[in-house]
């Protein structure tokens, strides 16, 4: 075990080699996106393949981590700001940037061994998850929301939703549905303008990076029954599990198997 | 570096599978079915299993299957654009390698399964008590690649990462 | 299979052997290639994937594999990645409840009348 782990050593053995070794995905370098390549970069993974298009703007400052006011000025690519908190931390570490929409450019995907998704909107998360799902790879995706209701507090909410093969989808959830995609398209895919706030997507990042941990390692011994969907309630301060988790369930039947693998068109 | 993907379930079928024993057979083989998942990757679509009758009682070999073996395996990755790795345990652990005998019946099973459909990729997995390994034949190439790197997808991950990864870009 | 197979087959007989069915996300697609476009559409020929299912809020939806240049002007507010591809959709709702067929000549009756 390298000295550098010797505080995450209780992750177990193989921590150095799957450090080393494992390939993330990270689709969206915003303010979710930002805290995950964070706490990757400290835990020490090494291969990296990460997605944004964007430029950093003074809206971004409350909430994307790495990023200065002289970023802003200098009109940096939210890419810069991971890649240069990533060596930072980890001088050696091999990063595939890909500077546009993932949809026009996924292949870099494909060999991932987690993907994380810090998308906004429905119909984003849809298609990173079949792209995922075709390619048997687990997608953890986060999100956060802040609506406002008629005289009342605004309502802050999130979710954490880890995807893996074999087990329920986002469909199969209800998280992603017909109704909801639909809204979605009749405002032609704009997100608006959505509120977030950094502490909310440090929680649900710190989620995520915590069921990824697990995955790999199984440090808990139960990853068996590790939760897959986890709710935010950002105005009581939880997250727990979704009540979904406990729905029968017996096999997606959105992503079979026989549907996996490259399109032969 | 190719990788192998499947998901656990597959994966507990195979191995539950072929560690039943055969009433004559010393070992038992299935098939695993696969398709390429990008340049890189090949994701695992599903298991057969060769029923006992289609095995023939030769005691000079760990396992022989008639043609009916061979053409189960033919017949679904035809209609499903698959390809074919012919799968079998050895006992130990570590990664396991061909026997001689194995590797005898490689080129005319391989013949088949291109005959199946030659545009996808063709082989062999063999496994061992913890780990396994693929020898791939793809489409149009004499040489066969062997692939070490594999994930079992599952609750945790299982996996053997050891090889790493290719290079950066930009793009 | 949610539709009939014979107007899977009325689909090859038209459109050649290449036409197949695809499922992702729960979604059954048909895929046309090299679907001729109505007069006065450019390109004249492209790929075309059909759902006969309720998909991002229309009854159906038509995609294809480039935005067309179209005689009639249409509203091209749909870029989706299915099946690892990039494909086009403009907005024409309720084509429902008809064969196959009818349905894709129906989208291609909305690029132009």
């Amino acid at each position: 075990m390298s000295v550098q782990n010797n505080r995450q050593s209780f992750l177990g053995e193989s921590l150095d080699d799957v450090l080393e070794n494992c390939l993330i995905g990270i689709v969206g370098l915003g303010g979710g996106g930002s805290q995950i390549v964070q706490q990757l970069a400290h835990i020490g993974f090494k291969h990296y393949v990460l997605y944004d298009y964007d430029e950093i703007e003074d809206t971004n400052l409350n909430r994307l981590v790495g990023a200065t006011k002289l970023d802003v000025e200098l009109r940096l690519s939210k890419m810069i700001i991971a890649v240069r908190l990533i060596r930072g931390l980890v001088p050696d570490a091999v990063i595939t940037k890909v500077n546009r929409r993932w949809q026009e450019e996924p292949d870099y995907l494909k060999p991932c061994d987690i993907i994380f998704g810090c998308l906004d909107g429905y119909q984003n998360r849809a298609e990173l998850e079949a792209y995922t799902r075709r390619s048997l790879i687990p997608y953890i995706d986060i999100g956060m929301d802040v609506k406002k209701v008629d005289n009342e507090p605004p309502r802050m909410s999130g979710q954490v939703i880890a995807s893996i093969p074999g087990f329920p989808c986002m469909k199969c959830y209800g998280f992603l549905n017909e109704s909801v995609l639909a809204e979605e398209a009749m405002r032609y895919g704009a997100a608006g303008f959505r509120p977030q706030v950094i502490w909310s997507n440090g929680v649900l990042a710190s989620t995520a990076v915590g069921i990824a941990m697990n995955l790999l390692m199984n440090w808990t011994e139960k990853c068996d029954v590790q939760t897959l969907y986890y709710e935010y309630d950002g105005n009581k301060g939880t997250i727990k599990p979704h009540l979904k988790c406990e729905m029968p369930w017996k096999s997606c039947e959105h992503y079979k198997l026989e549907n996996i693998g490259d399109v032969r068109l | 570096m190719m990788q192998l993907r499947m998901t656990d379930a597959v994966h507990k079928e195979m191995r539950s599978d072929l560690r039943r024993s055969h009433p004559f057979a010393y070992e038992r083989v299935g098939y695993i079915f696969i398709k390429p998942a990008g340049g890189a990757v090949l994701v695992a679509t599903g298991y057969e299993p060769v029923p006992d009758e289609f095995y023939i009682e030769d005691m000079t070999v760990g396992a022989r299957i008639d043609h009916r073996g061979i053409a189960l395996a033919m017949k679904r990755a035809g209609k499903n654009r698959e390809g074919i790795l012919h799968a079998h345990i050895h006992a130990g652990r570590g990664f396991p390698r061909f026997s001689r005998d194995d590797l005898a019946d490689h080129p005319n099973l391989l013949r088949s399964f291109r005959n199946a459909d030659s545009k996808m990729p063709h082989g062999f997995l063999l496994l061992s008590n913890d780990k396994m390994m693929a020898r791939v034949w793809f489409p149009g190439k004499e040489a066969y690649l062997d692939i070490f790197r594999y994930t079992i997808v599952g609750l945790p991950l299982q996996y053997d990462w050891i090889g790493g990864h290719s290079s950066e870009c930009t793009k | 299979m949610i539709y009939p197979e014979e107007q899977l087959e009325e689909l090859k007989a038209q459109f050649g052997p290449g036409v197949r069915e695809f499922e992702e996300g729960g979604h059954v697609y048909l895929y046309i290639p090299g679907l001729k476009m109505p007069p006065g559409c450019t390109p004249e020929i492209t790929d075309a994937l059909l759902c006969p299912q309720t998909h991002s809020g229309y009854t159906s939806r038509l995609f294809f594999k480039e935005r067309i240049q179209t005689t009639k002007q249409v509203n091209w507010n749909g870029q989706f990645l299915i099946l690892g591809v990039q494909w086009y959709a403009f907005s024409y709702n309720n084509i429902k409840d008809m064969p196959l067929m009818n349905m894709i000549m129906s989208h291609l009756r909305g690029m132009v009348a």
